[in-house]
């Protein structure tokens, strides 16, 4: 990291916070077994990938309802989940999310840290990256992303500041970043959230950003599945999502939504220090504020677009730092190098020692499971994954987590039998299960077991149950 | 209070006075849609025939606190006085007397002296942001009243730098604490302020503030519930989690978004202002964060924020001094007369119990011999109460802070997601259901024998099977 060497900018006794804040996520971030639950079956689609190179007709063998022709948007993703789970298995997997919570935090640290009041730094930077701790903690596509998140959120900064990023690195970030994950879009976005910026602050049309926009939308094209149906897929995402928390809007209150709100406030209360606020600036924190309130999902990628603007107008609000003396400084870089160091190691053992399955359904859900030919799970929508990846060959579920995969109407009337609104008999007359694993909780379970299927296991707030005809031996 | 109008009609007003008057409009054309009002009204009658405002509502309620006490027994009598006088139309008279004067307040504390081109968005914002919450009979309704002053104090106090006589916070918190268990936002917003000011070093007024905060604790109190009431905020926090009105404020959903267009507003000023008071930006951050809270703050955030969004625009906004063109006075007075006839006249044409339901089920357990208990959805209970002329016995009603959390937890538990239906079943022994079609329960029920009778609107009543019949 490059000192500053402007008086009373540099190493400050605040970065000591910013240090331990830092590890303690990547900390955190390691010792987390699996959580997501997404993850078993963008392992398997990696797989397949790797095995035949094709980008639709994924995952059929063990969803046998919904569209047969689905596309991924996140093919590369999926294909390194896969070859690290071959050759590391689920801990191969664990260990990529540990990398990419180091490089995320790292990234933020540069970003947001150098050449500003200590204080205000540290501040913006402990609540953006505890944030984002627990995206961090989950092994999913949208993780892979966040330090390319980091590096849009220094171009957009620096964009207003005069200097554009140079074209090529804008399209190499984008291509990569669409081959990850179908958030690509927000790269041209940001760009045009950025000329519309600097039309605000009077300033004349950008040639420059305006050629990004174009840069990174036809970058982002550059996917494999965008012409086979996976440009398509994601505005399906918009409609096919309104039964899932994470893409319902964010409550500010929330330990979702808490540190955005921490984040805006901390500006707003910057703002009503005297002096005027750059119109640009304004509009950027509306934007990025709104973008993150519109779904939960969204949260950790509007922290980090909006860390560097943070940084800057909480800084600018706090008094100077104090000027440091060159042995103090050289102390002060000792001590935070060393929390680094120690908190890396302490993250590469506690990653070492924890089992990433821990935090997995029960173990003994799916040795209740018939081993056999095939099995279709009547299953709860969050087990569809785990138990096409953990259960026997041959387990078929009836969804799993692709939401833009299954139709409105079925996935409608899939949660109305969860919830037995409706003619539950039907669809499962119409799914055919041979067995069923559902939350306790979900009234379907307590009418099955009324309806004579048996409870084969229960445990952990999972409940297996047979279909009578198959309790027979 | 003497109201005295100082506000020049400008044209923009018009917007104002468009704006306010469509919303009574609105208001007078719905029919009751507030859950609790039936049980409010036949609680005010059982007050004003006890004379005590503890152990009410125990013949239609016999789970939960039997000496339960309720916070807000001026409205409930002022209802049942209401209905002896004209029936449930006189009740929804009073909702649009209570937003008239909203509505009029609002429009004296946002407008009065001020720009129009900076006051008039806040205020017709402000009535958007109403036009959910001032359709309901419900105490919380006449709350909002006091709520419009408390905010225009606010102002006074932050903005005027005058303080507010003890006396007038007094008298204000004592009708309102009568009213509703909201009053204690009058010391608690009157105490932000105080330590607000303190901020700013502004002492002797952050003193007469604090003193007036004092004084509001103290009025409150003076209540037949007395410390009860000022705990009551404690009991709800407990119970109401499966309530969708205690559930945080999501920003960008319908109720939201007007709240979080009058805070983006602030914080776009204070950008923009060379400087901005200390005091105000607590205060606002302050207000703020309690509206989020809870969907039903949110009226009170919009009512306590509406007066100080609009000094706030009007100092950022530097606005051209108004002009008033020969006979916007006139216009507007004429537009205020021509909506206030519709008003009255579309709230003459409306059934107050159009939306009741389920009045037809209600009915029928009316007719009943005897009185039946019925395991019912938390939300019918008021209409099941009041169409059966009080000839049921009810598993829950309305007032969650009656009720055990564990009962509620529990009772919830069954409806939603078929919990310990057995453990409830022999709690509340019920001989007929009275649920949503579309609940878990009422499928479950049938699927264990019970006979569905009757289907009104999205209700069914169940009678029980014989083996499962309560309390015969």
């Amino acid at each position: 990291m490059r000192v500053a060497a402007e008086p009373g900018v540099g190493w400050q006794p605040g970065y000591i916070v910013a240090a331990v804040a830092g590890v303690g996520v990547v900390f955190a971030a390691a010792s987390a077994p699996i959580l997501d639950e997404d993850i078993w079956w963008h392992v398997l689609i990696g797989q397949q990938i790797a095995e035949t190179w094709q980008f639709s007709a994924l995952g059929n063998a063990w969803a046998p309802f919904g569209n047969q022709d689905w596309t991924t948007t996140q093919w590369l993703s999926e294909l390194v989940y896969g070859v690290l789970h071959a050759l590391g298995g689920w801990s191969g997997v664990t260990s990529l999310r540990v990398a990419i919570a180091a490089l995320t935090v790292s990234a933020i640290a540069v970003t947001v840290l150098p050449r500003r009041q200590s204080l205000g730094a540290t501040l913006i930077f402990v609540v953006v990256v505890a944030g984002i701790a627990l995206w961090l903690s989950r092994d999913r596509p949208q993780a892979l992303v966040l330090p390319l998140a980091v590096v849009l959120a220094r171009w957009l900064h620096s964009s207003l500041r005069g200097y554009v990023p140079p074209w090529w690195q804008v399209a190499l970030v984008t291509a990569l970043w669409s081959n990850l994950h179908g958030s690509w879009l927000l790269v041209p976005g940001v760009f045009a959230l950025a000329t519309a910026c600097r039309l605000l602050d009077g300033e004349a049309l950008s040639r420059h950003l305006l050629v990004l926009v174009v840069v990174s939308t036809a970058a982002g094209l550059a996917n494999p599945t965008t012409f086979t149906g996976g440009l398509l897929a994601i505005p399906r995402f918009a409609t096919h999502t309104s039964d899932l928390v994470e893409w319902g809007h964010t409550p500010l209150l929330s330990s979702y939504g808490a540190m955005l709100m921490a984040l805006m406030a901390a500006i707003v209360i910057a703002w009503s220090r005297p002096g005027k606020v750059p119109r640009s600036e304004i509009l950027i924190v509306l934007s990025m504020s709104a973008f993150g309130l519109v779904a939960i999902r969204n949260v950790p990628l509007a922290l980090i677009l909006l860390a560097p603007v943070a940084a800057d107008r909480v800084s600018s609000a706090l008094p100077g730092d104090r000027n440091r003396g060159e042995a103090e400084r050289a102390m002060l870089r000792v001590i935070v190098a060393g929390i680094a160091a120690v908190g890396l190691a302490a993250a590469t053992l506690a990653w070492s020692r924890v089992d990433p399955l821990a935090g997995a359904p029960s173990a003994s859900i799916v040795r209740a499971l018939p081993a056999g030919s095939e099995t279709r799970v009547l299953n709860e929508y969050a087990l569809g994954g785990f138990l096409a990846a953990q259960g026997p060959a041959g387990t078929q579920v009836v969804i799993d987590g692709r939401a833009d995969r299954y139709s409105l109407e079925y996935k409608g009337e899939y949660f109305a039998a969860l919830r037995s609104l409706t003619d539950w008999q039907e669809f499962v007359q119409r799914t055919n299960p041979d067995v069923a694993v559902l939350a306790t909780t979900t009234p379907l379970s307590v009418e099955l077991e009324l309806a004579g299927w048996k409870v084969l296991e229960r445990d952990s707030g999972v409940v297996v149950l047979a279909r009578p005809a198959q309790v027979t031996p | 209070m003497l109201l005295t109008i100082h506000v020049t009609p400008r044209p923009l007003h018009l917007l104002a006075v468009v704006a306010g008057g469509l919303l009574l409009v609105y208001s007078a054309s719905v029919p009751i849609v507030d859950i609790d009002l039936w049980w409010h009204r036949r609680l005010g009658v059982e007050i004003l025939d006890q004379q005590a405002v503890s152990g009410l509502g125990n013949s239609w309620a016999p789970f939960g606190d039997q000496d339960w006490t309720t916070t807000q027994w001026l409205a409930e009598v002022m209802y049942a006085w209401l209905y002896s006088l004209g029936g449930f139309s006189a009740i929804t008279a009073v909702r649009l007397v209570a937003g008239l004067l909203i509505l009029v307040f609002l429009g004296w504390t946002v407008l009065r002296g001020r720009s129009s081109l900076t006051a008039v968005p806040v205020y017709v914002t402000a009535v958007f942001g109403l036009a959910l919450f001032i359709v309901q009979d419900r105490p919380q309704t006449l709350a909002l009243v006091g709520a419009v002053v408390l905010g225009g104090w606010l102002d006074h106090i932050l903005n005027g730098d005058r303080s507010i006589p003890a006396w007038q916070v007094g008298l204000l918190t004592w009708v309102w604490a009568n009213l509703h268990g909201s009053w204690l936002l009058v010391p608690a917003v009157l105490a932000l302020a105080a330590l607000a000011l303190l901020v700013e070093r502004r002492t002797p007024l952050a003193r007469a503030t604090g003193i007036a905060a004092a004084v509001a604790a103290g009025a409150g109190l003076l209540t037949p519930a007395g410390l009860s009431s000022a705990l009551a905020p404690l009991r709800f926090t407990q119970r109401t989690t499966f309530l969708g009105e205690w559930n945080q404020v999501e920003l960008l959903a319908p109720y939201g978004i007007p709240l979080a267009l009058m805070a983006a507003s602030a914080a776009v000023c204070w950008a923009r202002a060379d400087t901005v008071p200390r005091a105000e930006a607590v205060v606002v951050l302050g207000v703020s964060v309690f509206a989020l809270t809870a969907n039903r703050n949110i009226p009170f955030g919009i009512v306590l924020l509406a007066p100080l969004l609009a000094s706030i625009a009007g100092r950022s906004a530097h606005p051209q001094p108004d002009r008033s063109p020969p006979g916007t006075a006139v216009l507007a007075g004429s537009l205020a007369v021509v909506l206030a006839t519709a008003a009255i006249v579309t709230h003459s044409r409306v059934d107050p119990a159009a939306r009741a339901e389920p009045r037809v089920i209600a009915s029928v357990l009316g007719q009943e011999p005897g009185t039946v208990r019925v395991l019912n959805t938390y939300e019918a209970a008021g209409v099941l109460l009041e169409f059966s002329g009080g000839n049921v016995e009810l598993g829950i009603d309305g007032r969650a802070d009656r009720y055990d959390p564990d009962f509620v937890a529990r009772y919830f538990g069954a409806v939603y997601r078929l919990e310990d239906v057995d453990g409830v079943l022999e709690t509340i022994r019920p001989q007929a259901a009275v649920l949503r079609q579309s609940e878990p329960l009422a499928t479950h029920l049938q699927s264990r024998g019970w006979v569905a009778t009757h289907v009104d609107g999205d209700y069914v009543l169940m009678e029980a099977r014989p083996t499962e019949r309560g309390a015969d």
